[in-house]
């Protein structure tokens, strides 16, 4: 079945068509949530709300960009919300001081597994880790952010400089530790 | 000049118009570029850290923007369940609302549209009196409070002549709710009493004649009254409740169908005096009903094709079944009941089908008489058995049963102590649905019913319109006869069945109605 058929057959609120569509993108989708999620729990929670959405919403896409991008879209928002109601603090832009970043070697970076990335990624705090996802791994800009999330582009830039500082301090004691 | 002339006049002057130039623009382009052309190939040393920086999110990026994690194996049920969860709660939702908006637009409606006072002829009957010629004002037999004074009656719309009348010789009835009814002399003021009052409240009327004797007499007075003043002379209370009247006017008035004056003579008492058009707020009953009940099918378009439906009409026909339940009834005023209860409804469907490559073993038993000789005769028993294929036709009654919640609004046109006719509208939510029997499958195989055919345990909601038709038999107990159409919004089969199975109904509810409330004067 190709992807137009897919989506036409979502869209005509076939189960079939939508159980194929949730055994097609459900584990890539979970790894986003598990990005934005403090627990696999929530994780979960944000799987579920995003797909009742994308079948709820089906009809709006007009098969203009991505399919894949536009359903990834609802489910970082349904992440985003879930996360709204956790009531996050954004750390201001004049609040950050930074100090001296280590150097890290880019062979160490290539060693990483995407395990590796994520378990640092989710240790961060979740401010951080929020700002971190959107910019870096879904490709927003400062100014969307701030948009999605309420706050000032400042803010955003802060909390990425810091989010990527905490990063890299701990891959360099990472790898201090590997020798 | 003209418009044109005076645009010309100015484009020439302005159009080639010098302006000096200061001095320091020049000075100011030529600096801008000095700087420029410096800083265009400036080299800057770069700090590691943002290389850093942009490797690390690229890495990042990649590792994670394809990165799938595991899914519970039970997460794709739990999606269809929220769904399915969602659907019925929005739906639940929605009737509420409807049922709320309807019933304030019934409220809002009833609230607005009180019928205005009108007169009424009405009949005078000779009543015993009794003399009583000193009193000003005289007071029912129940309690006497504070009514409206004289000084509130509108002089100034009154003919001057009745006006000093009024002054003079104005007796005052005061009811307990606080009635006003002032008289002058010479004036008659009768009552009618209906037959099959319930309850009184007792008012005197009074006749008063020329030489000052006021004769005055008791009367049952209840809100189901007609009274009426005589013509030309009778002066009659105003307080922006009755409309005043001229002396060479006559007027009546029913209380049974003015609403608004029976409100302001009762008040508060008017619960416990219903009348015919316009109950009491209290009127509760419980209707008990059933009876007979068919399925419509309605098909639509088939997934499996037009072939499959033909075949599947021709081993179908339906049979009439039944519908039973109760509801409450709730009386809202001016005609209107809302209703709701609980009712159990079973369509039935003959299915007659053909079981193909059927199998019967024929055993046969041959017995014969071998005679070898005279006298010997031997009897032999063959036995032989052969299988026949073929078919079998076998005949099924499937049955949908279904639990519902009939939330509904019936309408009296007429509403009256010996009949009532009226329409009734409103939505059936099903609770729960199953069923029993045999059917096709895809493959034109027949299975029993069950949800692997698609088969939904929830039909959800129906709407129904139907006629009421009631015949009250004593105080508290009548019959009723509700014909109906139930039109269901969805189908008994799922998207994915591969047959759609879409029923409405036509049925007729039988039963009948108790009140609970016995205070009520009727139906």
């Amino acid at each position: 079945m190709t992807e137009q058929e897919l989506i036409h057959g979502c869209q005509r609120q076939d189960a079939y068509c939508q159980h194929l569509l949730f055994r097609q993108y459900s584990e890539k989708f979970m790894g986003v949530c598990v990005r934005y999620a403090i627990d696999n729990a929530e994780a979960e929670d944000i799987l579920q709300e995003g797909f009742i959405r994308i079948f709820r919403y089906i009809h709006q896409f007009k098969g203009e960009g991505s399919f894949e991008g536009w359903m990834r879209r609802i489910v970082v928002n349904c992440a985003l919300k879930v996360i709204q109601k956790r009531k996050i603090h954004f750390v201001e832009a004049n609040e950050v001081t930074l100090s001296a970043t280590p150097q890290i070697h880019a062979t160490a970076l290539d060693q990483l597994s995407a395990q590796d990335i994520l378990r640092l990624v989710n240790a961060l705090p979740p401010g951080y880790k929020t700002v971190f996802n959107l910019i870096v791994v879904e490709g927003f800009s400062h100014e969307e952010v701030a948009e999605l999330l309420g706050i000032q582009a400042s803010t955003s830039r802060s909390q990425l400089v810091k989010a990527r500082k905490m990063l890299q301090n701990q891959l360099a004691h990472l790898q201090k530790m590997t020798g | 000049m003209d418009n044109q002339q005076f645009d010309q006049f100015f484009k020439d002057a302005l159009h080639n118009a010098d302006a000096p130039v200061p001095a320091h623009v020049w000075a100011n382009i030529v600096t801008d570029k000095a700087v420029a052309d410096n800083l265009t190939d400036i080299k800057q040393p770069v700090s590691d850290k943002v290389w850093d920086a942009i490797e690390f999110d690229e890495v990042a990026h990649q590792k994670l923007r394809s990165w799938h994690a595991h899914v519970p194996a039970d997460m794709w049920s739990r999606i269809v369940k929220e769904r399915k969860r969602r659907r019925v709660a929005a739906w639940q939702v929605s009737i509420i609302g409807g049922i709320f908006a309807i019933l304030f637009t019934g409220l809002v409606w009833h609230k607005f549209t009180k019928t205005p006072i009108s007169p009424l002829m009405l009949s005078s009957h000779s009543a015993e009196t009794i003399t009583n010629s000193n009193a000003k004002t005289i007071q029912s037999g129940t309690a006497a409070i504070n009514g409206k004074s004289g000084s509130s009656i509108s002089k100034e719309k009154l003919p001057e002549t009745q006006v000093s009348a009024v002054d003079n010789t104005t007796n005052r009835l005061e009811k307990a709710v606080g009635v006003v009814i002032p008289i002058t002399t010479n004036r008659v003021f009768n009552t009618t009493k209906r037959a099959g009052i319930a309850r009184v409240n007792r008012l005197p009327s009074y006749t008063q004649n020329n030489t000052g004797n006021t004769n005055s007499t008791e009367h049952f007075f209840t809100p189901n009254d007609e009274f009426s003043i005589t013509p030309e002379n009778t002066v009659f209370s105003k307080d922006n409740w009755l409309t005043p009247f001229t002396a060479n006017k006559s007027a009546s008035f029913s209380l049974a169908s003015d609403a608004h004056l029976r409100g302001k003579m009762f008040g508060s008492n008017i619960t416990d005096c219903p009348s015919v058009n316009s109950r009491p707020h209290k009127e509760w009953a419980l209707e008990m009903y059933a009876g007979p009940a068919l399925g419509i099918a309605a098909h639509g378009t088939q997934p499996s094709g037009n072939d499959f439906v033909r075949r599947f009409d021709s081993a179908t026909s339906a049979a009439v079944t039944y519908s039973a339940g109760f509801r409450v009834s709730k009386y809202l005023g001016s005609g209107l009941y809302a209703k709701a209860g609980l009712q159990l409804t079973q369509l039935a469907q003959k299915f007659a089908y053909q079981s193909e490559n059927e199998r019967k073993t024929v055993t046969i038993i041959t017995v014969r008489n071998v005679v070898r000789g005279p006298g010997d005769t031997v009897r032999v028993t063959d036995t032989s058995s052969f299988v026949q294929v073929g078919y079998a036709n076998y005949k099924s009654r499937n049955l949908v049963r279904s639990i519902d919640i009939p939330l509904t609004l019936t309408y009296n046109v007429v509403n009256n102590d010996r009949f009532q006719l009226g329409v009734t509208t409103g939505v059936i939510v099903n609770l729960q649905t199953w069923y029993q029997g045999t059917v096709f499958d895809k493959n034109m195989s027949t299975v029993h019913i069950g949800e692997e055919l698609g088969y939904k345990n929830n039909i959800g909601v129906a709407f129904m319109a139907g006629l009421h038709l009631a015949k009250p038999i004593t105080d508290r107990l009548g019959v009723f006869a509700e014909p109906y159409f139930r039109y269901n919004m969805q189908g008994l089969t799922s998207p994915s069945s591969p047959y759609k199975q879409h029923y409405h109904q036509v049925g007729m509810q039988l039963g009948i109605k108790w009140k609970m409330n016995n205070k009520s004067s009727n139906f």
